[in-house]
């Protein structure tokens, strides 16, 4: 072994080499061919380093006749053609390059169908559920349309807003002694209404609620009746001491401040109960119009047969006490009008309000065997709770699981596959870039 | 003579002349690199095919940064990665790829001795020293293959090439163990260079 020491040598072995490989800065490389011209180690080195290169050169491999072969020319031509793409693939080696691009695309392409299907059928139900309280509101604004006659709905707010039960345009015009054509032509109007307003709905409600801020809550409902311009049509307050306090209403609203009112009310208490309910009534309204017209009609006629008809006293009474029967007949008839459309008009919520009432009870602790006996029959309930919940969970969960696994399988495959080599050519010596 | 980068632009812009120019410049060394490295003739037809395919495939992203021999070898050292990551997976069916192995030629006891002594080199330093006594690469290049400093692949060089100097004395006494030690010419040296750094 040549031992070479910088003391005696001014270029180091492995500069030698370098020299002697070319690989050496021009400077450099002259300063240690003046030395190696010089100095017998370093010549030794060099001519061992040379006979080293030289034994190796020995090894020669004998190159057979360079000729593109069929792939090669074929891949040439195509590429010439622009279709390099598909018979890239044909190549393991050029696989790697093309065929991950179609796998990706395939695998987005699929996400997104799948995407698509679960959205669809979510996006249409949102639209069908968006169509539902729209049509209610139509309704409502169809049902508080029908008793809005201009210049009277006003005075109707007021009335209701002081909690008095609103009078029908009818009763007002008769007891203000109108004429008799105004009066008529009113009413025409009014029987109009349903008819060409839709269907006519009497809506009630019924809200339970429970409230730890019992003091608070009547107020709380007069404000509310208030501001949607209702009326108390019964109210009991029951305060007995010992037990809950309890408050129950039956309240007038206008039907189309029904749902407002009832957001309104909930927001009171706790909800332990709510019903809400519609008949429809245009069909008896129809009737009750045409019965009406023709009572109305007969007392015409039985008027006119008074004034210009004589005869006798008894038959002058027999004609009176028809028309008084008639008279009666339209009373209650107008009466039943009038409180049909206030039903149409104001729905019906009945309310109850409870006071949130914690009572003390003396409980009496089981004894030791029932304890043991419970705990044992819970923990058996819960074993069985869990495993359900666990199927239940695998059920509802499992075919989506599928699916994206059969989804991301390729994918990730194809990722694995790609990172796999590049992990192990970092972790292997010689397999290079 | 048209440089090879030229050529490459060339074959970019569609000239097959010059990727036939570039293909009887390198597929001799690529089958000599292939052949040292693998035991079957074969298998070094195919892979020389395989990089200049690779070559065709990845012509769009050849820039002219590096040296075209570069970038062959590098794909010709992905190759070979592979090409081995192949016969580990089949490793009890396949012929051992080792330099060392007995092939269908046959050689004469000079290469024989090489063989052997190159395979006794630790992996790292055989590649190094493979790639500049064969393939002819600058130390830049093959720092820049094998993703190493410069100053590694001349340590490694000058390793290797310490320790087979010794393993190619006339004397053919080989260490029983029959493995050389790389490390003892680098032992020997390394007080010098540690001495020189000094200065």
């Amino acid at each position: 072994m040549t031992m070479i020491t910088t003391t005696q040598h001014p270029v180091a072995p492995e500069e030698l080499m370098a020299y002697l490989d070319g690989e050496l800065s021009p400077d450099r490389a002259a300063e240690t061919a003046s030395h190696l011209e010089s100095c017998k180690e370093c010549q030794t080195l060099a001519a061992d380093l040379g006979g080293v290169s030289q034994k190796l050169i020995q090894w020669q491999i004998e190159v057979p006749e360079p000729n593109l072969t069929e792939s090669l020319v074929e891949e040439l031509s195509k590429r010439k053609e622009g279709k390099q793409a598909k018979f890239v693939a044909q190549h393991r080696s050029q696989m790697s390059f093309l065929k991950p691009k179609l796998l990706w695309a395939g695998g987005v392409a699929a996400v997104f169908v799948l995407i698509l299907a679960i959205a669809t059928p979510n996006l249409m139900y949102r639209k069908a559920a968006d169509e539902a309280p729209r049509a209610i509101r139509e309704r409502q604004q169809a049902s508080a349309g029908q008793g809005k006659i201009p210049g009277v709905t006003v005075a109707d707010g007021n009335l209701s807003a002081n909690l008095s039960p609103p009078r029908s345009t009818t009763a007002y015009l008769a007891q203000n002694s109108l004429g008799k054509l105004e009066k008529e032509q009113i009413e025409a109007e009014e029987s109009k209404v349903p008819a060409n307003n839709g269907p006519m709905i009497v809506r009630t409600a019924e809200l339970s609620l429970t409230t730890n801020k019992f003091e608070q809550s009547r107020a709380a409902v007069e404000e509310i009746l208030k501001r949607h311009k209702g009326y108390v049509g019964e109210l009991h307050v029951d305060t007995a001491t010992g037990s809950a306090r309890s408050l129950r209403g039956e309240l007038r609203l206008p039907s189309s401040q029904l749902d407002a009112a009832l957001t309104d009310f909930k927001a009171l208490g706790r909800v332990e109960g709510e019903t809400q309910g519609g008949e429809e009534v245009t069909q008896k309204y129809v009737d009750l119009e045409a019965r009406l017209a023709n009572s109305k009609h007969t007392e015409q006629r039985l008027s006119d047969m008074l004034l210009n008809r004589t005869g006798k006293l008894s038959d002058v009474l027999a004609v009176e006490m028809q028309i008084s029967r008639v008279r009666g007949e339209i009373e209650q008839m107008e009466a039943e009008r009038k409180q049909l459309k206030n039903q149409v008009d104001y729905a019906t919520l009945t309310i109850t309000v409870n006071e949130d009432y914690k009572a003390e009870l003396k409980v009496v602790p089981p004894s030791t065997s029932t304890q043991i006996r419970n705990a044992a029959v819970n923990g058996y309930r819960n074993l069985v709770d869990g495993l359900l919940g666990v199927f239940l969970w695998l059920l509802s969960v499992l075919p989506a699981l599928l699916v994206w696994c059969g989804l991301l399988f390729f994918p990730a495959r194809f990722a694995w596959k790609k990172l796999r080599p590049r992990f192990a050519r970092e972790i292997g010596p010689v397999s290079g870039m | 003579m048209t440089s090879d980068e030229a050529l490459m632009l060339e074959f970019q812009r569609g000239s097959r002349a010059a990727f036939e120019e570039l293909f009887a410049r390198y597929s001799g060394p690529l089958y000599g690199f292939f052949r040292r490295r693998l035991n079957r003739q074969e298998r070094a037809e195919d892979l020389v095919q395989e990089t200049f395919l690779a070559l065709i495939s990845a012509t769009s992203r050849y820039e002219p940064r590096s040296l075209v021999r570069t970038y062959l070898y590098g794909i010709a050292l992905n190759l070979l990665a592979a090409e081995r990551r192949k016969r580990a997976r089949y490793k009890d069916a396949a012929v051992p790829d080792s330099a060392a192995e007995p092939s269908a030629e046959d050689p004469s006891d000079a290469v024989l001795w090489v063989r052997q002594a190159l395979d006794r080199l630790e992996a790292g330093d055989r590649e190094v020293l493979m790639l500049r006594e064969y393939e002819q690469l600058s130390y830049a290049e093959i720092a820049q293959l094998l993703r190493l400093p410069v100053n590694t692949v001349r340590s490694r060089l000058f390793r290797a090439r310490m320790a087979l100097k010794e393993s190619l004395q006339p004397e053919p006494e080989m260490n029983p163990k029959g493995q050389v030690k790389a490390r003892s010419a680098a032992v020997a040296i390394r007080p010098q260079t540690a001495a020189e750094s000094e200065a």
